[in-house]
C-alpha cells in the first residue's frame, strides 16, 4: 500500500513539475493604416455678432415736440422719406415744423420716441437698418492676433448650425484694455443671390461662432489610442513585414482623441491603429480587415 | 456523586433546564458566514482646495499620514496606511488589527481629524469625510415590476412607503428604492442669449437657489403671550416654477429663466448608478450592509419590510428577489447544520455495530446534542455567532464527545459483569460510583489532553485568531461539557436502566466479523513482531515517506488562508480605460451582456448588471446550479481576456462578510525616483508581464496616468482688474461653473415636496462643448461685447501629472498580477518566470534605474498568508510538546512518553497524502485539523503503549503482551477512531453549501486518522516490543503488581479474557 501510494503521489506531481505555458496560442489580429501626412491645422473659434452695415442713428437737430410719426418700427423707408415730423418749440422759430429724413435706404428698427415726446437737441429719435447688407463682429484675444491678418477666411456657424465662409474685413491693430481683445469685422463670401438671402436666416444681433483653421501644415495625424507609452518614451507600432515593431514618435499637439506626430513617422509606413491583446516588440501579428471589426475584441 | 446518582430526577431536570436554555441561547445567537472579528478599515478624504496635490501632501498630508499610523484603540494598532494623492482629493485608507473595534476605531480617526483640521484652510475643513471604508461585497437586490404600470408610476407608488423603513435599518448603507427613470428638471440654458443678456449660469444658479428657500418673516405677538410665526414656504415644486424665477441680469435687467432656457423633466442620462437584469433596466432594491453591520440582518430586515409593504401597495405590482444573502447564508448554515446531524449519526451507528443494544447507543449517543446544546451557552456568554467555523466545531466534535459516555458505560458493564445476584438499588449505586470513580481522572485527563492542543491557538493573533478561534472555542466548550455529561448523566440513567436489565455485555451485531478481524489482526502483528528486517524497512519507508512527502508535497499544496464557500453566482467585472461617458460604458456593457446570454443560457437563471460611472461595470450571472461554476468561470475567463483598452476580472462571488486577504499571485514593488519615474517603470513592467502573457491579469497601483490628460485653467488677472475698475466683476467661480455647467451639468438645487422631489441640473445644450477649442470659445457677455472665455483666462491642455500613492508612509507604484483559475496549478511556475523576467529586465536597465535612483523588490504576495500559517505551525509544535509533557507526567517515563508521540508523524503522512490526493489546499483549517490529530492519534497510542507496559510488567514476554494487548485493544481503538472518522465524512466530502470552506480541516483529520490509526496498529507495538526487549536485556524491566488500571485516554472492554494468542 505505501509503494502504491508513494508511486500514486509522485506520478501526481509530474503535471505540476510541467513548465508554463508561455505566450499566446494566437497571433495577435491588428489593424492597419498608411502613414499619410494630410494637411492639419490648428482650430481657433470665437463668439461671433450678426449686425447690419448700415445701422444709422438719426438724432434731433433741435429741441421739439413729436407731431407726427409717419413711418413705425419695421417700415421701409428709402434715403430722404420723411419719417416724423417735431413742432419747433421756440418761438423764434415761429414753431415750425421740423422734417426729419431718413439718411438712407432700409427699415425702421428703432424708435426712441413717442407722439408728443419733448426731445432736445441731440436726443436720439430713430435708427434706420439695412438688413440686406450684413456683417459679422467678433473679439479676438491679444494673444491670437498673431493668427490673423485682412483677407484671412473663417466660417460662421449660426445657432440654428447654418455655415456661411467669412471673410477678415477689418481688424483694429489696438486692444480694448478692459477686454484684453481687438475687434475684428467679417464680412459674407457669397454670391449676390446668396447675399440677398441672407436676411432671411441671419438677423440683426444673433450670435454665432466664427471658426478659424490657423497655422495650416503637412502633418501625421493619428489616433490617440495608437500611442504606445513605455521606458519614458512615446512609441508608435509599425508593420515591418508581419511583425509590429515599436517606433519612437515625438507628439507635437495632442487633442484628446487625435495627436500629430512630429517626428519619427515616414509617409507609406504601415501604422498599427488597434490590436486585440497585448503585443510584445517584434511580434508576428495577423492584419484584419476593416469589415470584420465586429469580430476583434478591441 | 452518589448524591447525584441517587436522585436522578434532580439530574434530569437541571439537565433540562440547561438544554433549553442552551436552546434558547442557539435561537438568539446571530447568524452570519463567518466569525464576528473583523479588521476595520477607515477612510479619510480630504480635498486640496486651492493647493496642488504635491503641496497639500508637503503641508497636510505627510502629517495627517504619520498621525492615523499612530492611532491606538484599546491597545490594538494600525497594520497598514495607505494614502492615494489624486487630482483633487486625498485618500487615506487606514486598517487595524484584527479584532479592533470598528465604531471605536472610527471614532478615533474622527477625533483625530477634527483635532488637526484646526489649523487648516476653511474649505479643506469643510469639505474633510471620516467614514468607514467598505470593503463588503454583499448586498440584497429586490426588483419591483408591473405589467400596467410605467416604472415610474410604480415607483411613486412603493418609495413613500418603504422609505421610513428602509431608512431605520441598522446593518444597512443607505437601503434605496433605485429608479432607473428618475428624472431630473433639466434647465438648458442658452449660452448666446447668457451672452447677449450678460447673465453668466452662476447668477441663474443663485437665483435658483434663493428662490427655492423658505424665508423667516419673523413672528407677531398678538394680545398676550399669542405668537404668530411669519415665513414664506418653499414654492418651488415643478417646471413652470423654475421658468418664472426672476434673474438679474450683469447689465442691470431682469429676466425670466424660461427667456433664457428650456426647462423640461428629462431622464438623468449620466447618473453613475446603474441596474439592469437580464439587459433591462428595472427599478431596483438595493441595499449593501455598512462596515461591521450583519448582512443576514439587514437581509432579512428589508425582506420584512418589503413583505409588509405587498399588501398596501396595487396587486399588479410584484416583486422579485434577484440577490439575497440570508438565503445564501442560510443555505450554507444549514448545508453544515445537516453535516453536523449526519456526523452524529454516522457516530451513533459505528456505537451500534460495536456496542449492540440499542439502550446503551441512545445512553453513549444522548451526549452528541446534549454537548452541543449546552455550548450555546458559552457561545451566548463569549459573543460568538453561529457560523460555518463555529458550526464546524461542532461537527468535529460530534465524534469526539461520545467517547467518555462509552467508557464510563464500558466501565460501568465492567464492574458489573461478575455480578450474578440481583443488587438493590444501594448496591447498584455503589459499583456505579465506583466505576465512575475508576475513569473520572483518565476521563478528565484525556479531555484536557485532547484540548490542551487547543491552548496555542490562544496564543496567535490576527487573522489566525480572527478565523481559528471560533473553531477551537466550539471544540472546547462541547468537548468539555461532553465530559461533565458523561459523568453526571450516563451513570445516571445506567443506574435506573439497570434495575430491569439482565444483560450486562451485550453483544454486537457483528460480533463474529469483528472476532474475525482481531483474529486476523493478532495473526498479522504477530508475523511483523518477529520478523526484525520487515520491522526495519517498514520503519525506513515510514521515515521516507514522512521525508519525501514534506519536502516534495508540503511545498506543493495550494495555499489559502480559508476556502470559499460555494456559490451559483460569478461576477463578470469589466473596466474600461479610456472611457469618458457613462453611454460608452452601457454600450459595451450591453454588447457583453448580450454575448453572455446567448452563449450560457442553458447555464444561467439570470444576470444583474451594474454601471459604476464611466469606467466600471458588474455583469453578475446567476447559475442554474453550482456545479457548472467551474466550466463556466474558466470559459469566461477565456472569452474575456484583457486587452490594452479593457481589463476583465471574473470571480465567484458570495455574500461573505469576512474581507479575507485574496492576495495577488505576484507582486512588484517600485520605490524611489520621482512619481513619474515609478509609474513609467511600474507601467514597463506591467507591460513586460502582460506581453508575454505570464499572468493573464495584470494591474498597476495607482493606475498609470500616462496617456491621461488635464486642462489648467488661469484666469487673466490683468484683464479682470481692467473690467474691475469699469464696476463688472466676473470671479474665477463665475468662469469655473461657467465651464462645469457646460460640460458635465451641474446639480444647483432639489425642489418639491414631501412626496416628490427633483434635482435641477443646469446644463448647456449636449454636444455644445466637445473639444478644447469649444471651450476656449464659450461666450460671455461684458457690457456691449461678446467675448471668448480665452479672453478672460487661458485654457491649457496638460499631461496629468502621475499620482502618488503612500504605503505605510513610503512612496510605492505597485505591479500585481492574477492567474487565470484555469491555470491555478501553474501559479509557482508563472511567478517564477515573472521573476526570472523582472530579474533580466531590471540588469538590462540598471544604469538607468541608478540613476533614477529607483529600487524594484518582488515581495511575497502571500505574507500575511505565511505569517498565519507560520503562527499555526509554532503551534503546531507547542501542542507536541504540550502533549508530550502530558505524557510525561503520565507515564513517568521519556520514553514511552516518545513512543506515544509516534502517533503524530503517522498522521502527518495521512494529512499530506489525503490533501494531495483529493487536490486540496493547505489553509488554516487543515493545519488545525492537524493539531487536532495531533491530540486524537495520541490516545490511540497511549492505549496501546499504556497496557502492554503494564503486561509487560506483569511478567509477560514483550511480544506476547503486545499481540495480547493490540488485540484487546483493537476495538475502543477502532471504534472511538471511526466514530471520529466517519463523524468527519461528511465535512471531508464537503457536502452542503458552505461545504468548501472546511472540508480541508475534515481531509486532514479524517484522512490522518485513517492513516496513523492503521500505522500505529503496527509500528507502535513494534516499537514498544523492541524498546521492552531492549531494556529487558539492560535489566531495567519493574514489575508491577497494580490491578489494570484505566490510564488517560485508555478505553478497556468489558472483555477481560482473551483467546489464546496463536
Amino acid at each position: 500500500m505505501l509503494l502504491i501510494g508513494t508511486s500514486l503521489l509522485l506520478l501526481q506531481a509530474e503535471p505540476a513539475l510541467a513548465t508554463v505555458e508561455k505566450a499566446f496560442d494566437k497571433k495577435a489580429v491588428v489593424f492597419v493604416t498608411p502613414a499619410t501626412k494630410s494637411d492639419f491645422s490648428d482650430l481657433v473659434q470665437y463668439p461671433a455678432r450678426v449686425r447690419s452695415k448700415i445701422n444709422a442713428w438719426v438724432s434731433a437737430e433741435t429741441a421739439g415736440q413729436v407731431q407726427k410719426i409717419l413711418k413705425p418700427v419695421g417700415s421701409q423707408v428709402h434715403r430722404g422719406d420723411v419719417v416724423l415730423i417735431i413742432k419747433n418749440i421756440d418761438p423764434v422759430f415761429k414753431y415750425a415744423p421740423v422734417k426729419i429724413l431718413a439718411p438712407a435706404d432700409g427699415f425702421i428698427t428703432s424708435l426712441e420716441i413717442d407722439l408728443l415726446t419733448r426731445v432736445d437737441r441731440g436726443d436720439k429719435l430713430f435708427s434706420v437698418t439695412d438688413p440686406s447688407s450684413l456683417v459679422v463682429d467678433t473679439e479676438v484675444p491679444a494673444s491670437d492676433l498673431h493668427f490673423f491678418k485682412i483677407g484671412d477666411k473663417g466660417i460662421l456657424k449660426s445657432q440654428a448650425g447654418q455655415e456661411y465662409h467669412m471673410l477678415i474685413q477689418a481688424l483694429s491693430p489696438a486692444v480694448d484694455i478692459k477686454t484684453g481683445t481687438s475687434n475684428a469685422i467679417l464680412t459674407f463670401v457669397a454670391s449676390k443671390t446668396e447675399l440677398a438671402s441672407l436676411s432671411q436666416n441671419l438677423s440683426q444681433g444673433q450670435l454665432g461662432q466664427v471658426l478659424f483653421h490657423v497655422n495650416p501644415r503637412k502633418s501625421f495625424v493619428l489616433p490617440e489610442s495608437t500611442l504606445v507609452l513605455r521606458g519614458g518614451g512615446t512609441f508608435v507600432r509599425v508593420l515591418t513585414g508581419t511583425k509590429a515593431k515599436l517606433v519612437p514618435v515625438i507628439v507635437s499637439l495632442d487633442l484628446g482623441d487625435k495627436v500629430e506626430i512630429q517626428t519619427g513617422l515616414i509617409d507609406g509606413q504601415q501604422i498599427i491603429t488597434r490590436w486585440n491583446r497585448f503585443i510584445a516588440d517584434g511580434e508576428e501579428v495577423e492584419i484584419q480587415t476593416q469589415d470584420k471589426s465586429d469580430k476583434a475584441q478591441l | 456523586m452518589q448524591e447525584i446518582y441517587r436522585r436522578p430526577l434532580r439530574v434530569y431536570v437541571l439537565l433540562a433546564l440547561l438544554a433549553m436554555a442552551g436552546i434558547i441561547a442557539g435561537f438568539n445567537l446571530p447568524i452570519s458566514l463567518f466569525p464576528n472579528s473583523s479588521q476595520p478599515m477607515i477612510g479619510v478624504w480630504l480635498r486640496y482646495g486651492d493647493m496642488s496635490a504635491e503641496e497639500f501632501r508637503a503641508v497636510i498630508g505627510s502629517r495627517v499620514e504619520s498621525e492615523l499610523s499612530a492611532i491606538l484603540v484599546d491597545g490594538y494598532r494600525v497594520e497598514h496606511t495607505y494614502s492615494d494623492y489624486r487630482d483633487s482629493q486625498g485618500n487615506f485608507k487606514i486598517q487595524f488589527e484584527w479584532g479592533t473595534n470598528g465604531q471605536k476605531a472610527l471614532r478615533e480617526v474622527q477625533s483625530l481629524i477634527n483635532s488637526l483640521s484646526g489649523t487648516w484652510p476653511e474649505e479643506l475643513r469643510n469639505s474633510s469625510q471620516v467614514g468607514f471604508w467598505n470593503e463588503n461585497s454583499g448586498f440584497l437586490a429586490v426588483s419591483f415590476y408591473s405589467s400596467k404600470r410605467s416604472l415610474e408610476e410604480v415607483y411613486d407608488i412603493v418609495n413613500p412607503l418603504m422609505k421610513p423603513g428602509l431608512a431605520a435599518i441598522a446593518d444597512s448603507d443607505g437601503a434605496a428604492l433605485w429608479n432607473p427613470q428618475e428624472k431630473s428638471i433639466e434647465v438648458s440654458l442658452d449660452p448666446e442669449k447668457l451672452a447677449s443678456f450678460q447673465i453668466f449660469p452662476s447668477d441663474v444658479e443663485n437665483a435658483i437657489v434663493n428662490a427655492n428657500r423658505g424665508v423667516n418673516g419673523g413672528s407677531l405677538e398678538v394680545g398676550e403671550g399669542n405668537h404668530l410665526n411669519i415665513f414664506f414656504p418653499r414654492v418651488l415644486k415643478g417646471t413652470e416654477d423654475i421658468g418664472n424665477i426672476m434673474v438679474s441680469t450683469r447689465a442691470g435687467r431682469s429676466m425670466q429663466v424660461k427667456d433664457i432656457a428650456t426647462i423640461r423633466l428629462a431622464v438623468d442620462k449620466k447618473s453613475v448608478q446603474s441596474f439592469k437584469t437580464n439587459g433591462v433596466s428595472s427599478l431596483i432594491l438595493f441595499a449593501s450592509p455598512r462596515a461591521g453591520g450583519n448582512i443576514k440582518r439587514m437581509s432579512d430586515d428589508i425582506m420584512a419590510i418589503v413583505e409588509k409593504t405587498k399588501p398596501l401597495i396595487p396587486a399588479d405590482i410584484e416583486y422579485k428577489v434577484l440577490v439575497n444573502p440570508s438565503e445564501f447564508i442560510n443555505a450554507s448554515i444549514s448545508g453544515v447544520l445537516r453535516e453536523v446531524g449526519l456526523a452524529a449519526l454516522l457516530a451513533v451507528i459505528v456505537l451500534f455495530i460495536f456496542i449492540g443494544s440499542l439502550k446503551n447507543v441512545i445512553t453513549a449517543a444522548i451526549e452528541i446534542p446534549l454537548s452541543m446544546v449546552l455550548a450555546f451557552i458559552f457561545m451566548k456568554l463569549f459573543n460568538m455567532n453561529l457560523n460555518l467555523i463555529s458550526l464546524g466545531g461542532l461537527a468535529l466534535s460530534a465524534g469526539m464527545n461520545v467517547d467518555a459516555s462509552v467508557v464510563v458505560m464500558e466501565n460501568i458493564f465492567r464492574h458489573f459483569e461478575g455480578v450474578t445476584k440481583k443488587l438493590n438499588v444501594d448496591e447498584r449505586l455503589a459499583l456505579i460510583v465506583k466505576a465512575v470513580n475508576e475513569v473520572k481522572a483518565p476521563i478528565i485527563s484525556s479531555t484536557v489532553a485532547s484540548l490542551v492542543v487547543f491552548i496555542p491557538l490562544i496564543a496567535t493573533h490576527g487573522l489566525t485568531n480572527a478565523i481559528l478561534g471560533d473553531l477551537a472555542k466550539a471544540v472546547v466548550f462541547s468537548h468539555a461539557l461532553s465530559a461533565v455529561v458523561a459523568l453526571v448523566l450516563v451513570p445516571t440513567i445506567r443506574l435506573q436502566l439497570l434495575s430491569g436489565e439482565t444483560q450486562f455485555h451485550p453483544k454486537s451485531p457483528i460480533e463474529g466479523t469483528l472476532t474475525g478481524l482481531e483474529n486476523i489482526y493478532s495473526k498479522a502483528l504477530n508475523y511483523f513482531l518477529l520478523r526484525k528486517k520487515l520491522q526495519i524497512l517498514s520503519y525506513g519507508l515510514v521515515a521516507a515517506l514522512v521525508v519525501g512527502l514534506t519536502v516534495l508535497v508540503l511545498p506543493r499544496l495550494p495555499k489559502e488562508i480559508v476556502g470559499r464557500p460555494e456559490t451559483d453566482w460569478i461576477i463578470l467585472g469589466i473596466q474600461p480605460q479610456n472611457f469618458t461617458e457613462p453611454a460608452q460604458l452601457t454600450n459595451l456593457v450591453e454588447k457583453i451582456e448580450f454575448e453572455v446570454l446567448q452563449k450560457y443560457d442553458s447555464d444561467m437563471q439570470y444576470t444583474f448588471t451594474q454601471l459604476h460611472g464611466v469606467n466600471d461595470a458588474q455583469v453578475m450571472i446567476r447559475l442554474k446550479t453550482k456545479k457548472n461554476m467551474d466550466r463556466v468561470w474558466k470559459s469566461i475567463e477565456a472569452d474575456y481576456t484583457n486587452t490594452p483598452e479593457t481589463n476583465f476580472w471574473v470571480q465567484p462571488w458570495n455574500p461573505s462578510e469576512l474581507k479575507i486577504p485574496n492576495p495577488p499571485h505576484l507582486r512588484v514593488e517600485v520605490r524611489g525616483g520621482t512619481a513619474s519615474d515609478r509609474s513609467l517603470t511600474a507601467h514597463d513592467l506591467r507591460l513586460l508581464i502582460q506581453e508575454e502573457n505570464i499572468f493573464p491579469s495584470v494591474s498597476e497601483k495607482p493606475n498609470f496616468a500616462g496617456k491621461d490628460k488635464a486642462i489648467i485653467v488661469n484666469p487673466l488677472r490683468r484683464t479682470l482688474f481692467e473690467l474691475a475698475k469699469t464696476d463688472t466683476l466676473v470671479s474665477d467661480y463665475d468662469l469655473g461653473s461657467m465651464m462645469r455647467v457646460a460640460t458635465q451639468g451641474k446639480v444647483v438645487a432639489e425642489i418639491g415636496d414631501q412626496l416628490k422631489t427633483y434635482k435641477v441640473q443646469l446644463k448647456y445644450p449636449a454636444h455644445r462643448v466637445s473639444s478644447i477649442a469649444d471651450l476656449k470659445g464659450l461666450p460671455i457677455g461684458i457690457k456691449n461685447k461678446v467675448l471668448p472665455l480665452s479672453a478672460l483666462a487661458t485654457v491649457t491642455q496638460i499631461e496629468k501629472p502621475a499620482p502618488t500613492y503612500i504605503e505605510d508612509q513610503s512612496f510605492v507604484n505597485i505591479v500585481e498580477a492574477r492567474q487565470a483559475e484555469a491555470k491555478k496549478s501553474q501559479i509557482s511556475e508563472s511567478r517564477l518566470l515573472a521573476t526570472s523576467k523582472v530579474e533580466n529586465w531590471k540588469s538590462s536597465n540598471a544604469e538607468v534605474l541608478n540613476k533614477k535612483q529607483l529600487s524594484i523588490k518582488l515581495t511575497d504576495p502571500d505574507v500575511e498568508l505565511n505569517q498565519a500559517i507560520d503562527q499555526l505551525k509554532w503551534a503546531v509544535l507547542l501542542s507536541v510538546v504540550l502533549i508530550f509533557l502530558t505524557m510525561v507526567l503520565q507515564f513517568g517515563d521519556l520514553m514511552h512518553a516518545l513512543l506515544v508521540l509516534i502517533a503524530i508523524p503517522l498522521g502527518i503522512i495521512g494529512v499530506l497524502a489525503s490533501l494531495w490526493i483529493f487536490s486540496s489546499n493547505l489553509s488554516l483549517n487543515s493545519v488545525l485539523g492537524v493539531i487536532l490529530l495531533n491530540g486524537i492519534a495520541v490516545a490511540n497510542s497511549v492505549i496501546l503503549v499504556d497496557f502492554m507496559k503494564r503486561l509487560v510488567d506483569q511478567g509477560r514476554a514483550p511480544v506476547e503482551a503486545a499481540v495480547y494487548a493490540a488485540r484487546v485493544r483493537l476495538r475502543p481503538i477502532v471504534m472511538t477512531s471511526l466514530t471520529t472518522i466517519l463523524g468527519m465524512t461528511p465535512i471531508a466530502l464537503g457536502m452542503g453549501e458552505g461545504g468548501k470552506i472546511l472540508q480541508p480541516l475534515g481531509i486532514a483529520v479524517a484522512g490522518g486518522l485513517w492513516v496513523s490509526m492503521l500505522l500505529t496498529l503496527f509500528l507502535v507495538p513494534s516499537l514498544q516490543v523492541n524498546y521492552m526487549q531492549w531494556k529487558i536485556s539492560r535489566g531495567g524491566v519493574k514489575k508491577d503488581n497494580e490491578a489494570l488500571s484505566m490510564q488517560a485516554g485508555t478505553k478497556m472492554s468489558w472483555r477481560e479474557s482473551s483467546p489464546e494468542l496463536q
